[in-house]
């Protein structure tokens, strides 16, 4: 409801009191449904206003990747969007052409579902006296790389009928945006690659792309002449390649190899890993294991060596799994949060006790307990962790 | 802690509704993700021993779900009072089973139900559905179910199943027959042969059974056979297996 307005100036709060009449949303509907059927996406659905905001902290603002482009598309354009994405999903889901170890980007599958995954595989490959190795790698600038042609690929394997293949054509050609720095506005510029980062059929539309990938790296890995038993994890763009061995000396290799075959097959399909973001952490058993690094100069990037602590998706994960470092980092976030609340209010008086109730039911409680069930469970050793929450307190 | 113990029973709960292509299921008993290979490190796939050492969500989450049947639905809106078949139509379907056991009572019973079978056959208006289901030793389940019509049988089915108890497998028999027997023209009798009285009953059990979701469809379907036309009627009979 608050989001920023498009080239048309319609907000979401006209969009909800227009479509709350029966007659309106018939309209929608069959207009809907008419794109589909001819296989349009209108001219004016495609313009779009991208606002340059810079990136806080960065040391040198000289390269692009230091600011934050903000698209901002027509509503009533998203709104035809989100309706044909929840539609998409639910076709895609439903046919299971989707890997079930894809969680990014799709409803009923959040990050804590891939710390749950992460956390039970290392503890069951504990049991079976083996260690896990993990490598987690970036897809260098996903969203605007996204290959035309091998989305239509995917599109296809995915088995939409020819109107939304021709849709999806008409939607991917002929995009144009200006941009926006401060009081100056460019002139319209042709966008022909990659999808519209604002846009609701993104995410989709991403994980239909990365489920041929994932395909793809699943066949060669167990086309080879030995098969690799290498895990893979994906949440949009970061993505993990699971090994779990009871020597390190194999799963390196595993994982080398896997890391490998993943990066021609990105490459392959236009994306290309930032080699430089990679990062390698090992869950041993041992008290004192070896740490060992990989060396992956031969794909191009540098030798990585595991960090006492790997950040992944929010969560803080270290060799024993029990989430102090987690715990800390979030209690101290929150301290930082609650300290902010207090210069809240007007300068005779405060927030009333319920304002200050609601402000911490819904600033700070989400980020106490962000990723709880990772440590949180039947026989887990939680005093330490529950004595950094009750501090916080 | 009171307030963790309550978030983390909800989050166990969510997993009761997650799609089958999903991640976590995959680390899960067999028993919940059917369509689905289990990871090599899934629940099912560890030692007694190695399960016991165990500790994890996802541990927690399999011991509370196991008991947990998807195949129940007591919020269907065809269960609640007042608009179940029985509230609205008692007097168009009805059982007959011997009152007592004695091989005399048997005997008159199925002289009833022979007579009560010849007429079916002999009226247009009316037709036999006859239907059978039990599991061997072998665990495998067997549905077999006939419809009747001037002494011909005009529909069969035998089918077998794996993982489904007797009583499911009779209330099967009588679903997948007595659907297509009231979609049939100009048939406003039906008589039922059933080995089980208590599969029949279970149509209009109100209670919150497990057989409810096999129930739903039929259920819809006798309400709507008897608001076709006030001729339409249901009729039950026990017939023993081992009878001749």
């Amino acid at each position: 409801m608050s989001s920023a307005l498009g080239p048309n100036h319609i907000s979401w709060r006209h969009l909800k009191t227009l479509f709350s009449s029966d007659l309106c949303l018939e309209k929608i509907v069959n207009v809907t449904n008419a794109y589909i059927n001819l296989e349009v996406w209108p001219f004016h659905f495609k313009t779009a206003n991208t606002v340059i905001i810079p990136k806080p902290n960065k040391e040198s603002y000289s390269t692009p990747k230091s600011f934050h482009p903000i698209v901002l598309l027509n509503t009533t354009g998203k709104l035809i969007e989100k309706v044909i994405s929840n539609h998409l999903q639910f076709h895609i889901v439903d046919n299971g052409f989707l890997n079930p170890n894809q969680l990014g980007s799709i409803r009923q599958r959040s990050t804590t579902d891939a710390g749950i995954y992460l956390t039970y595989l290392i503890r069951a490959g504990w049991l079976k006296q083996c260690h896990t190795s993990i490598i987690a790698f970036d897809i260098a600038q996903f969203f605007p790389s996204l290959n035309h042609s091998f989305l239509f690929t995917c599109l296809k394997k995915a088995g939409l009928n020819t109107n939304v293949m021709g849709f999806f054509d008409s939607y991917h050609t002929g995009h144009s945006t200006s941009y926006s720095w401060n009081q100056f506005s460019s002139p319209y510029f042709n966008i022909n690659v990659g999808v519209g980062q604002d846009s609701a059929l993104s995410p989709i539309l991403f994980a239909i792309y990365l489920a041929l990938i994932i395909k793809t790296f699943k066949k060669r890995i167990k086309n080879l002449k030995e098969s690799i038993p290498t895990d893979i994890l994906s949440f949009v763009d970061n993505s993990l390649l699971i090994s779990q061995e009871k020597s390190y000396a194999l799963s390196s290799s595993f994982l080398l190899c896997s890391y490998n075959i993943m990066s021609k097959i990105l490459l392959d399909s236009g994306l290309i890993i930032e080699h430089s973001k990679t990062e390698l952490f090992h869950f041993p058993r041992a008290r004192h294991p070896p740490n060992p690094s990989i060396d992956l100069l031969s794909v191009g990037g540098p030798v990585i060596f595991p960090k006492p602590i790997w950040q992944y998706l929010g969560f803080f994960f270290d060799h024993k799994l029990n989430f102090h470092y987690h715990m800390h980092y979030y209690a101290t976030k929150c301290l930082f949060t609650l300290s902010t609340i207090k210069m809240l209010g007007n300068s005779s008086r405060g927030l009333l006790p319920i304002q200050k109730q609601l402000l911490y039911r819904t600033c700070v409680l989400p980020i106490a307990l962000y990723g709880f069930q990772l440590w949180f469970f039947k026989g887990a050793p939680t005093i330490r962790n529950m004595t950094e929450l009750k501090k916080m307190q | 802690m009171l307030h963790l113990h309550k978030l983390n029973g909800r989050h166990h709960l969510r997993y009761a509704s997650i799609p089958f292509l999903h991640a976590i299921n995959s680390l899960f008993d067999s028993q919940h993700a059917k369509n689905q290979l289990p990871h090599r490190v899934a629940t099912s796939k560890l030692t007694a021993k190695q399960q016991a050492k165990l500790k994890s969500l996802i541990k927690d989450v399999n011991e509370r779900l196991n008991s947990v049947r998807q195949c129940f639905n007591s919020l269907h809106p065809l269960f609640s009072s007042g608009s179940r078949v029985v509230n609205h139509f008692s007097s168009r379907i009805s059982f007959y089973s011997p009152p007592f056991s004695s091989d005399e009572d048997l005997y008159q019973h199925l002289q009833s139900l022979n007579h009560a079978f010849r007429d079916s056959q002999v009226s247009s208006n009316s037709t036999a559905v006859i239907t059978d289901g039990g599991v061997k030793k072998s665990q495998v389940a067997t549905v077999v179910a006939h419809i009747w019509s001037d002494n011909m049988v005009i529909k069969k089915l035998q089918v077998n199943s794996i993982n489904i108890t007797a009583l499911e497998a009779k209330l099967m028999a009588i679903c997948t027959r007595l659907i297509p027997a009231m979609e049939i023209e100009n048939v406003h009798n039906i008589i039922v042969i059933t080995d089980s009285i208590a599969a029949g009953r279970k149509i209009l059990e109100s209670k919150v059974n497990p057989l409810q979701n096999i129930v739903i469809s039929l259920t819809s379907a006798i309400k709507f056979f008897f608001r076709k036309d006030s001729r339409n009627k249901i009729h039950f009979w026990y017939c023993p297996s081992k009878a001749e």
